[in-house]
């Protein structure tokens, strides 16, 4: 994925420079921006798809510090990874800094081949996350309503002959879908842990797993629209079922599918999202 | 960094030769934009020098000059020019050491230097 960089600094022949440097070092870059303050920088922020800023400390007007304090401080900018790039020479002040999620310090001069390492430690480290993603808020959900507790394990994992399948669509200033798809044993025993009952009627199960994805997305999409997590829509859920194991082979073979198992209920989730500029699962 | 020490400039010792000073390849096409705004700062400090030297504004006049090395160090160790940043940084020590009656000495003599050694860079190329 190409990242968009926004280069801060209150010299012009800086961003210049770094600019250059960051072209020499052969990276997938989209677009450049730059700014002369951490004022200016914040209405590019508003303004603009920003992956990456890149910032220098002492600067007029708002300070590089200034700047990373209220980024970390609002949801819109809050996840967009900063690198301090500066002669500062004060670890108290750069320690701070990294408290605060930063997520690098490069020392002026850089060459090109310190740049590049260091993006590429970012890049691997942001995908990581971005795997985790869907895992993480499963998690949370299951958490959430308190009522497995939660043991992922692919290695032993039964494919399920039976599976229901919900759908639910969301939309806003970015449209997506979500899926999961769940062995109908895992189903009707969300139905028995939601509603109580022993036996547990197919349609119990459907609506166990459509109550599951409801609040599954109540907790993906804040993560994957961290800027308008209160700016969507989101669809009723679609439930359909199965008798066979080929849907969740379709489902758990491509690569855009997370899978786990859940007590040994197996249990997998699809998220796209459309136009999106975040690291998700599909990217 | 640079071998060449510029400790004189803290205690008024010679420094190296300014026509020693170099530019690394890949920056040559910068040298204007490099000379046009250290010439810039070089202007702005003298002027604080000067009305610092005058016992004008002395507070606001040693923070335009400390930008004003800062920056001038910053973008010269971004240039590649080895001599000019650890020059700065020399001049940023001896400021803060130096009684105020010394301290725009120091920062003239820093200004001539790098003038010299910009000049020479400029004909160079």
């Amino acid at each position: 994925m190409a990242w968009n960089i926004l280069i801060v600094d209150d010299s012009s022949l800086t961003r210049k420079r770094i600019r250059r440097i960051i072209e020499m070092a052969d990276l997938d870059v989209g677009e450049f921006l730059d700014a002369d303050n951490g004022s200016n920088a914040l209405k590019i922020l508003e303004e603009s798809d920003v992956d990456l800023v890149l910032t220098d400390l002492n600067m007029p007007e708002m300070s590089g510090d200034e700047m990373v304090h209220q980024m970390k401080n609002s949801d819109a900018t809050k996840e967009i990874p900063v690198i301090v790039i500066s002669t500062e020479s004060k670890t108290s002040r750069i320690k701070d800094l990294l408290a605060e999620g930063v997520k690098d310090y490069l020392h002026k001069p850089f060459t090109p081949e310190e740049f590049k390492e260091m993006i590429q430690t970012l890049w691997t480290k942001s995908e990581t996350e971005a795997e985790n993603l869907l895992p993480q808020a499963l998690t949370q959900a299951l958490e959430t309503m308190a009522f497995l507790t939660l043991t992922p394990e692919d290695e032993d994992m039964v494919i399920p002959t039976e599976t229901v399948m919900a759908e639910i669509d969301f939309t806003g200033a970015k449209k997506g879908t979500i899926q999961i798809i769940a062995s109908t044993d895992f189903c009707k025993t969300l139905a028995e842990n939601i509603a109580a009952i022993d036996n547990v009627s197919n349609q119990a199960a459907l609506d166990a797993l459509k109550e599951l994805s409801n609040v599954t997305c109540g907790l993906f999409l804040p993560m994957v629209v961290s800027s308008t997590a209160d700016v969507f829509d989101i669809t009723v859920p679609k439930v359909s079922c199965c008798d066979n194991s080929t849907q969740w082979d379709m489902f758990t073979s491509n690569n855009n599918s997370c899978t786990l198992n859940i007590e040994g209920f197996c249990i997998a989730i699809k998220l796209t999202v459309e136009n999106n500029t975040l690291v998700t699962q599909d990217n | 960094m640079s071998t060449k020490s510029f400790s004189g400039i803290r205690n008024n010792d010679p420094l190296p030769d300014p026509q020693d000073v170099n530019l690394p390849a890949d920056c040559q096409d910068l040298l204007e934009d490099y000379i046009e705004s250290t010439s810039s700062m070089l202007d702005e400090i003298e002027q604080a020098a000067l009305a610092y030297e005058a016992e004008n504004d002395m507070e606001e006049n040693a923070a335009v000059i400390r930008r004003g090395l800062h920056k001038i160090k910053g973008e010269s160790s971004m240039m590649g020019i080895e001599e000019m940043s650890e020059l700065c940084h020399q001049t940023e020590f001896a400021f803060e050491e130096m009684n105020k009656k010394q301290r725009p000495n120091v920062v003239l003599r820093f200004k001539d230097w790098v003038n010299t050694a910009m000049y020479n860079l400029s004909t160079r190329v």
